[in-house]
């Protein structure tokens, strides 16, 4: 009896560390991380993309400079993991820290990304209009709008 | 009602229609022998993963990260990461040898906690190993007397019931990746925007993955200009995620959602060159290699199961909903 008692109590307590599981993975959507790591809300893919992302251009890096700015995913070379996925989660990040004049989200992100950016280097952040496959196609932005210039110490 | 019996209720909600199964006592003695090499299997798959970084150490360890996650947030040198590599190593190693004992895998949960936090605080965190951790800590909580061989059927019960949890933490994942899909297109839809209901859904999805990284591949560029059929599988996915953890609770349901669920991670490799691995063999393990699974079968007795598609295929079939007698 002792054993079946043991098991109610874990079915109980599995059920419950379910559920605790589910809405501190909710409740992580409030950080700005969207995630109290290893509670996340596993919402992946939500929505479909609206066109509208943030690209950083890089000006100089070095003595090197650059005209037209490489794009920070064309940047092989310039910057560690050019075409990182990672580095492009921080970019939009970054982009949408600057459009809302958030100063500590701005310091936050630079952090991570000029970790992979040589010292000296200046690049431009960008707000970027244009629909995925039109921009795939042409690689040409039907509208771009800067947003602010950093220099990596 | 007791908190067990509301569980149960709700357990059965999921379960719809069943019918008693023959040779109960058998099928769970059997069961858990299957599960009892699962959780080595398990300890197994977290080794190779652990030791398949042996080679990139070098490298690793003088990346420091500057913010980090909370499990890693005493870390300030290259020799705390050569910690955190040994201790995911040898924590997984010891609880291949050592499941039985608490004390192994409490040490295999802490290294894979650290080191994925440890990997995940360059500005990103990624998903493919968190599943693992979650794992990890679940299997802390299997009885000790779950490992021998004479245990009681109470105790053969609670040790099939930790695994169950991971399998059904598994499911839920899956189950919110296509519920947020549905979410997102109401709320895009009242917005006025592009929704996954649009025929270029998954092309502009592709699309916009390619410039995200500034590469290309031969079955996206096919995607994108075929939008037709990439809609149909993107919505066959959406509706198998959703479907997903009423596998949980309907056994004939795991292996075929399993299967579903690896062919869609190696697709999104091919498709977005989105790496999971870890997920892979996580799947592999919990949903294809499932205990409590009946034999593979991908046809009425797996689509007559499926929630919502199923009932429609007993309305247009006439056929009994009652499932097929587990053998």
């Amino acid at each position: 009896m002792r054993h079946w008692s043991s098991y109610r109590q874990r079915v109980v307590a599995g059920a419950f560390a379910l559920a605790a599981a589910a809405l501190l993975g909710f409740a992580s959507l409030a950080t700005p991380l969207l995630e109290i790591f290893p509670f996340y809300s596993w919402i992946l893919f939500p929505v479909e993309p609206n066109g509208k992302v943030y690209q950083v251009y890089v000006e100089r890096s070095g003595d090197r400079v650059f005209d037209p700015p490489l794009a920070l995913n064309r940047a092989e070379g310039v910057v560690q993991n050019a075409r990182s996925v990672v580095l492009f989660r921080v970019v939009q990040r970054l982009g949408r820290a600057c459009q809302r004049g958030d100063e500590a989200g701005v310091a936050r992100q630079r952090t991570y990304l000029e970790a992979v950016m040589n010292h000296g280097t200046v690049y431009r952040v960008v707000s970027v209009e244009a629909d995925p496959i039109v921009l795939w196609r042409t690689k040409a932005p039907a509208k771009e709008t800067p947003l602010r210039t950093f220099l990596s110490p | 009602m007791t908190w067990f019996a509301r569980i149960r209720a709700v357990r059965r909600c999921f379960a719809g229609v069943s019918v008693p199964v023959p040779l109960s006592f058998h099928r769970q003695t059997e069961a858990w022998g299957n599960a009892r090499v699962m959780v080595r299997a398990f300890y197994a798959g977290l080794t190779y993963l652990a030791a398949s970084l042996i080679p990139a150490w070098e490298g690793i360890v003088h990346h420091v990260p500057t913010r980090t996650l909370w499990p890693v947030g005493w870390l300030h040198s290259e020799g705390g990461i050569t910690a955190i590599l040994c201790l995911s190593l040898f924590g997984a190693v010891a609880a291949l040898v050592f499941p039985e004992n608490r004390w192994a895998r409490i040490v295999a949960f802490l290294g894979v906690l650290e080191y994925v936090a440890y990997a995940n605080s360059f500005g990103k965190i990624g998903h493919s190993m968190h599943g693992w951790v979650f794992a990890s800590l679940i299997f802390v909580f299997l009885p000790q007397e779950g490992f021998l061989r004479g245990a009681s059927r109470a105790v053969r019960q609670q040790f099939l019931h930790v695994v169950w949890i991971v399998t059904c933490l598994l499911l839920y994942i899956y189950f919110m990746a296509g519920m947020s899909k549905v979410g997102g297109c109401l709320w895009q839809a009242w917005n006025g925007e592009m929704t996954v209901l649009n025929p270029y859904s998954l092309s502009e999805q592709i699309a916009d993955r390619l410039n995200q990284t500034n590469t290309s591949n031969g079955v996206a560029v096919w995607l994108i200009g075929h939008h037709w059929i990439g809609w149909a599988l993107y919505l066959g996915v959406i509706y198998l995620q959703i479907a997903a953890l009423w596998a949980a609770f309907r056994p004939e349901l795991i292996r075929p959602v399993g299967l579903a669920m690896l062919l869609f991670h190696i697709g999104t490799y091919f498709i977005f060159t989105i790496v999971f691995i870890p997920m892979v063999l996580f799947v592999s393990l919990f949903l294809l290699c499932c205990p409590w699974a009946p034999p593979t079968d991908l046809g009425w007795a797996c689509w007559s199961r499926t929630p919502g598609l199923g009932w429609l295929l007993h309305r247009l079939t006439g056929k009994t909903s009652r499932p097929k007698v587990l053998s």
